[in-house]
């Protein structure tokens, strides 16, 4: 039996694997298309009326006009704008007019809320059962001063000047706006 | 009858028997700093920055007490280079900012007083980008700006009855009776610590959770960070749902995702233009 089980990890999932792989490469980085891609799709619904739109942008061309309620698949974030599969077309919607999929919501036209196991945060009851062993409430209730291992951060600190060259080669700028 | 003063009598009464712990330490750390920050929290006195980072201190040492600190030290750096260019855009950019990684695979982030911000392995596994990660941190640093932790313990009677003790025989008494009252100061840093673990076992008030939510996001974006990426983690959380045993802790100390949203859903820093960094590269390579 267990034999039998490995054989089939060897012959289906290494390749299917591989191909995985593949397929995710292939789809990186295109930063600006209009077509939405595959990479980390995600079931949605939305939760207000709202424009399916060419780019992410307010002013591009719309579409189709989404009620809300609609079934969608989106991909990439842009911004806040996700780039999303519809039944009308493909385009861009407003980040904060769609719900991911799991959210216990009624369900969408396609029955949306029904789906639970979709995308990396999902788990399915199974797993709450046995569940991720982890702190707890009681644990930090229960929890004693360990004064050593807090001095440990002191080794991960960096300096000002680190940080600031580490934001500049990243391409992170600082920017003025709104006030506290 | 008062009831502080019953309280007061009862633990005074029970002192003056017995102390004779001299120089009482927790760990390596002397206890006395600690005691004195812990009286002027409970007596609302005018705490200075060296006293908060006492206590955050202890704090973060019950912290990492309860979890430890993952042991990959490139993705601490990391962490820490994220956080330390937050903070410096921050209103507290001289605090001793310390960033941590829990090793815990549940998905949570805490925060200290004095600059401590800590978030688990679990949460860094569900995050997609540098932004993203610094729409947390950034989060966490405004608690630590807001002093949340600390306003919320200073609410707690708890504590004011153990240091009224002290306030009540006056700090040279106690040094004079060479160690005689050594037992109130334990009782003071116990007291502290009690109401400490309880409250991040219950979380803080919504209201400093809203506040950090809209102040991280303009945080972030003042950094240079894409305050969408919060928004989107905010999503997921939603997404994920009560039903995830990993998220349990979190959805029990915050208020739920779906009003979180709904109370950024207006922020002008939504509107600004950047542009913006999101850095998923960087971030896959650092975590991965």
């Amino acid at each position: 039996m267990t034999r039998t089980r490995k054989l089939f990890a060897l012959v289906f999932a290494l390749p299917i694997a591989l191909l995985c792989t593949d397929a995710a490469i292939a789809a990186k980085p295109s930063a600006a298309t209009n077509q939405p891609q595959d990479e980390s799709a995600q079931h949605a619904q939305t939760v207000t009326n709202t424009d399916l739109k060419a780019k992410p942008e307010p002013k591009a061309n719309t579409l189709a006009t989404l009620t809300a309620g609609t079934a969608l698949t989106v991909n990439n974030r842009q911004g806040g704008w996700y780039a999303a599969e519809t039944a009308l077309g493909n385009g861009w919607v407003r980040l904060l007019h769609v719900r991911l999929a799991g959210s216990g919501t009624k369900a969408g036209k396609d029955g949306v809320g029904t789906l639970i196991t979709l995308g990396s945060m999902s788990r399915t009851d199974t797993t709450v059962a046995t569940g991720i062993r982890g702190l707890t409430a009681d644990d930090l209730r229960k929890a004693n001063e360990n004064p050593r291992e807090l001095t440990k951060l002191d080794q991960f600190a960096v300096s000002d000047a680190d940080a600031r060259q580490f934001a500049a080669s990243g391409g992170v700028k600082q920017r003025s706006i709104g006030k506290e | 009858m008062n009831m502080r003063l019953v309280l007061l009598t009862a633990l005074t009464v029970t002192l003056v028997g017995c102390g004779t712990l001299k120089g009482v330490k927790i760990g390596d750390v002397s206890l006395d700093p600690f005691v004195s920050a812990a009286e002027k929290l409970a007596n609302s006195g005018d705490m200075r920055e060296d006293d908060e980072i006492v206590l955050g201190t202890h704090m973060a040492a019950m912290l990492v007490g309860a979890a430890p600190l993952d042991s990959d030290v490139g993705l601490q750096r990391y962490v820490n280079q994220v956080g330390r260019w937050l903070t410096l855009q921050s209103t507290r950019p001289k605090l001793p900012w310390k960033f941590g990684v829990l090793k815990d695979e549940t998905i949570n982030a805490f925060a200290a007083p004095g600059g401590y911000v800590f978030v688990t392995r679990g949460l860094l596994r569900q995050l997609e980008s540098e932004s993203e990660l610094a729409g947390v941190l950034a989060h966490e640093v405004q608690h630590v700006n807001h002093k949340h932790h600390l306003l919320a313990v200073q609410k707690n009677n708890q504590l004011g009855a153990a240091t009224d003790v002290l306030g009540y025989l006056g700090e040279r008494q106690i040094n004079k009776s060479g160690g005689q009252y050594a037992d109130s100061k334990k009782a003071v840093a116990d007291r502290l610590l009690g109401a400490t673990k309880e409250l991040y076992a219950r979380g803080l008030d919504k209201d400093d959770e809203f506040e950090a939510d809209q102040n991280g996001l303009l945080l972030m974006a003042r950094a240079g960070y894409d305050p969408y990426a919060f928004i989107a983690v905010l999503q997921k959380l939603e997404a994920a749902g009560s039903n995830d045993s990993a998220l349990a802790l979190l959805l029990q100390t915050h208020p739920r995702p779906t009003d979180r949203l709904k109370a950024l859903a207006n922020a002008p820093v939504l509107n600004s233009s950047g542009p913006y960094a999101n850095n998923e590269e960087r971030y896959r390579t650092a975590v991965y």
